[in-house]
């Protein structure tokens, strides 16, 4: 049952948003979204104490196709859905009182989108995930063709072309599982441990998925649409396609391929390891040499992300571990670097960085805040991404010293990227186009303190995160490793 | 039986659709006990012609109303086009209930005579009569073509019932003795089929036709001419001919392959909407003669999903489409811009419809598309599949033109005219859409 209230309470606000008050609506859903956020926090305690029990729900939806409204959690599942939980009242926050074009159907887009992409995360029926998947991509699109910056109908058209082409491919694949290995029935996340799918026909379904989840994450070289995306949309829009869409696919990598189609990934996991490794490298390049601060995050993502694809395709469960670990403090970290960003665009109305500087004596509040915050997305210890990435260093190198080394670069590059950008964009001498950056406002503040505590707080508290991970790894990391790997 | 209750209703709107409603209920009230046949055995009633049917006449009733909006100006020929409207629709249900290739010939004849008419009913514009020239023209001769198909037929078989023909081409010694009667007559057939669906390479007249009629008969073309032809099609494919598969397949297979090929890529470059949509038609032609070739007859109710899906989704989209260029002038995609500003229920009707056509999840247009690709892969048609995922991407970007224009461009001051009714009218259609995609085996459940 908690499911269900976890999947309408978002559907709930949605509709509210819809006929709520013109003004200060991004208010108006914080405050409702807030429900979801305590529903979480109670699904967490009720998780760890009770189990999964209390969040099965089954319903005969479509015979034909078998399709059940079947929906369960997972620890990792309910990690990613309290980090979704708790950054979505903020990201509502974050975009509160702008001047903005039909404001409650930019929240209802948001809503809708949170609430697909608890769908993704509860659904425990194959078919019905890719509806879900589907589903948060549409309002997404909608976003940012309407909402989004220069150039948007090329940018979003090429982001849509290609997360639908991954998509459909995945589509593909699930068709062919369908066809041939559910015997008319549905496939779970329980019986696809059991399916024993042809190991020849797996590398075909293995590629079909990877796409889709290639291009969402992104991976090298899918991730051409990244950068302008990121650049162009709306900041809510990016937070949401970087801070929590792209853990959906690493959500979905561990939920539906690695038990379905143990061989192919056994097969495939050192060359998705060479070239996650290697898109850890590039874009911790390309990302110092960004004149653009949106930009420049869109490629720190692409790295950070990298890197937990890295960790995932180690094998091993630490490598599991740390990527989601990972994963949730990235989530935290990329939706509050984005509201430092959008705060940056609403008042100085670029985000070039050499068009910025000298914001540090005039807005201490901002400052104070935007350091913490980039200082935890270059994983500094005691940040709550320091963790996460050290074990997933140490996943990786369990699975190859020589890689893991140059892995670890990452570290080096990420500090080096952010450093100098915070350089540029913040510190510097007085500069006539931020001379009037205002301190942080009231609902600015409440919409980025919460994370600055939040990265403190999981930079010390780690082990209930691991905790939750430990299972679901361990059970998939068994069924893909049954030989050992040569 | 139906064919007088619609004929009969000459008479304005309200009378057509109590006409069309009545013939609706008629259509299933024999629903329990079906396999019954009339005319001399020339016309079945059985659940998938029950269904089909029905699929037909509802999406008539929406035509009638939206022709009821589109003519509020010319309200003295209104019943005249309504009584050609409503005799092809009888050739549409008889097209469907046909149980005799004869009965078929005549239904298509019905509905294409009309249809012509139709086409060419705007007598000022030149390209309606271009339409109406051209359409009549190649009609009339892939009639012709289909004709001869099943005077062959006849002539080496000595029948033209279905049952009958079908037990006939199972029986191998005559089968062989007139092999070359046999299988010039079944592609001839399959050709005239084609043509009425306009699959490649017989899709030429659709665009300019599109282009050139009034947008309503577009509508019908694109909706209730298509699903006739399309159901005609499979139940007469699925009844007659399975002891031929070996011939149609591989013609179906590079038929649907090219429909759906060009279809797509040709829709990309068109920037009238009605071209766009004449495109669009062409591929999903493909998908359904993919169905056809994939779908067995007892898996019917994944076609008439598909058909439901693809009709009404269609007609939501002519329903907006309509007063949008009534009032802008014009026909082009730019006709749509910034429609969103203007009438957001308009946009939002369109974005669904179109969404549907484009097949996201979980709209019935990607059920249907599931279904179809389900079959197709269970006959190991695995390139074929990849071919019309790919395609399906195509189409997202000349469906997504139309999103562009409508929420991304500017809008200009034009009004755009549309009445409560009407507005209510779609909002209705699209939540019937919105009902049949959550429940897309509901065909099947009611069997």
């Amino acid at each position: 049952m908690i499911s269900i209230l976890l999947l309408i309470l978002p559907l709930l606000v949605a509709l509210l948003t819809l006929v709520g008050p013109k003004k200060s609506v991004g208010l108006f859903a914080s405050i409702l979204s807030f429900a979801s956020l305590a529903l979480a926090l109670y699904a967490y305690w009720e998780f760890t104490t009770n189990g999964a029990g209390a969040f099965n729900f089954n319903l005969v939806w479509i015979k034909n196709p078998a399709i059940n409204l079947n929906f369960t959690v997972d620890g990792i599942a309910i990690l990613l859905i309290v980090m979704t939980n708790i950054c979505m009242p903020f990201i509502h926050l974050s975009v509160n009182n702008r001047d903005l074009k039909q404001p409650r159907i930019y929240h209802f887009l948001i809503s809708i989108i949170h609430f697909a992409l608890l769908g993704v995360f509860l659904s425990n029926d194959l078919l019905l995930y890719y509806v879900f998947w589907e589903l948060t991509i549409i309002p997404a699109y909608f976003m940012l063709l309407y909402w989004g910056g220069r150039n948007r109908k090329r940018i979003t058209f090429k982001f849509f072309l290609y997360t639908v082409l991954g998509s459909l491919l995945m589509l593909v694949s699930i068709i062919y599982l369908y066809a041939n290995y559910a015997k008319g029935g549905s496939i779970d996340s329980v019986s696809i441990f059991n399916m024993n799918v042809n190991v020849d026909a797996q590398n075909w379904i293995f590629i079909g998925f990877m796409m889709a989840f290639a291009v969402k994450l992104p991976l090298i070289p899918f991730h051409t649409w990244q950068a302008n995306t990121y650049h162009m949309a709306p900041t809510q829009g990016t937070m949401i396609l970087s801070g929590l869409l792209a853990k959906m696919a690493l959500f979905s990598i561990v939920r539906w391929m690695m038990p379905g189609l143990p061989d192919a990934t056994r097969y495939f996991a050192p060359y998705i390891l060479v070239i996650a490794v290697l898109g850890v490298i590039y874009a911790g390049v390309i990302a110092i040499m960004q004149k653009d601060m949106k930009k420049l995050f869109a490629y720190a993502s692409l790295a950070h992300i990298s890197l937990m694809v890295a960790g995932l395709f180690s094998l091993n469960a630490a490598g599991i571990q740390g990527a989601f670990t990972q994963a949730f403090s990235h989530g935290f970290n990329t939706v509050a670097l984005f509201i430092c960003a959008d705060i940056i665009q609403s008042r100085v109305g670029t985000t070039e960085l050499s068009k910025l500087g000298g914001i540090r004596k005039i807005a201490p509040k901002f400052t104070t805040a935007f350091f913490i915050v980039m200082f935890a997305t270059a994983a500094i210890p005691f940040s709550n991404s320091f963790i996460g990435e050290l074990v997933t260093l140490y996943g990786v190198f369990q699975y190859s010293a020589l890689w893991a080394l140059i892995a670890s670069l990452s570290l080096v590059l990420g500090a080096v990227f952010m450093l100098r950008m915070f350089r540029q964009a913040v510190l510097g001498p007085d500069n006539p186009n931020t001379a009037g950056f205002k301190d942080l406002g009231g609902s600015e503040q409440m919409s980025i303190y919460p994370f600055v505590i939040l990265i403190f707080v999981f930079g010390l508290v780690y082990q209930p995160v691991f905790d939750l991970i430990d299972g679901t790894a361990l059970n998939v990391i068994n069924k893909v490793v049954q030989i050992p790997i040569p | 039986m139906l064919i007088e209750l619609i004929g009969l209703k000459k008479l304005i709107g309200p009378i057509a659709i109590l006409g069309i409603l009545a013939a609706l209920f008629l259509n299933f009230i024999h629903w329990n006990d079906p396999a019954a046949t009339f005319y001399n055995d020339m016309y079945q009633v059985n659940k998938a012609t029950m269904v089909f049917t029905g699929i037909i006449l509802m999406l008539a009733v929406f035509l009638v109303i939206l022709g009821g909006d589109f003519y509020k100006e010319e309200k003295k020929y209104w019943s005249d086009y309504l009584a050609i409207y409503l005799f092809a629709v009888s050739g549409a249900v008889l097209m469907v209930g046909a149980h005799h290739l004869l009965m078929t010939f005549i239904g298509i004849e019905i509905l294409s005579v009309s249809l012509y008419v139709l086409a060419g009913s705007n007598r000022m514009k030149l390209e309606s009569n271009e339409a109406g020239m051209k359409y009549f023209l190649m009609g009339s001769f892939a009639s012709g073509i289909l004709l001869f198909g099943m005077v062959l037929m006849y002539g080496a078989t000595g029948t033209l019932h279905y049952e009958k023909l079908n037990q006939v081409l199972f029986i191998d010694e005559l089968v062989s003795k007139n092999v070359g009667f046999l299988h010039s007559g079944l592609i001839m057939i399959l050709v005239g089929f084609f043509f009425k669906v306009s699959a490649a390479p017989f899709h030429f007249w659709s665009p300019d036709v599109y282009q050139g009629s009034p947008s309503i008969v577009t509508a019908f073309m694109a909706t209730i001419a298509k699903i006739a032809a399309i159901a005609s099609l499979y139940l007469v494919i699925a009844q007659v001919f399975p002891a031929m598969h070996h011939l149609y397949d591989i013609l179906l297979i590079l038929v649907s392959v090219s429909t759906i090929c060009i279809g797509n890529i040709l829709a990309i470059v068109q920037t009238n909407f009605k071209r766009m949509m004449a495109y669009s038609g062409i591929s999903h032609a493909g998908f359904m003669l993919l169905g056809i070739l994939a779908v067995d007859f007892n898996q019917w109710h994944v076609m008439a999903y598909y058909t439901l899906g693809y009709g009404l989704a269609n007609i939501i989209g002519f329903g907006v489409a309509i007063p949008v260029f009534r009032s802008m002038k014009s026909e082009n995609v730019h006709a749509f811009n910034g429609l969103f500003f203007k009438r957001p229920i308009l946009a939002v009707a369109l974005t669904i419809a179109l969404l549907s056509m484009a097949s996201i999840p979980p709209l019935a247009g990607f059920w249907g598309k599931y279904y179809i690709l389900t079959a197709a892969l269970s006959k190991d048609l695995l390139l074929i599949v990849l071919i019309a995922i790919v395609n399906t991407v195509l189409s997202v970007y000349f469906y997504f033109r139309i999103f562009v224009a409508m929420y991304g461009r500017k809008a200009d001051n034009t009004p755009i005219d549309v009445s409560g009714g009407y507005k209510a009218f779609l909002i209705l259609l699209v939540l019937l859409l919105v009902a049949i995609s959550l429940m897309p085996d509901m065909i099947s459940n009611c069997l």
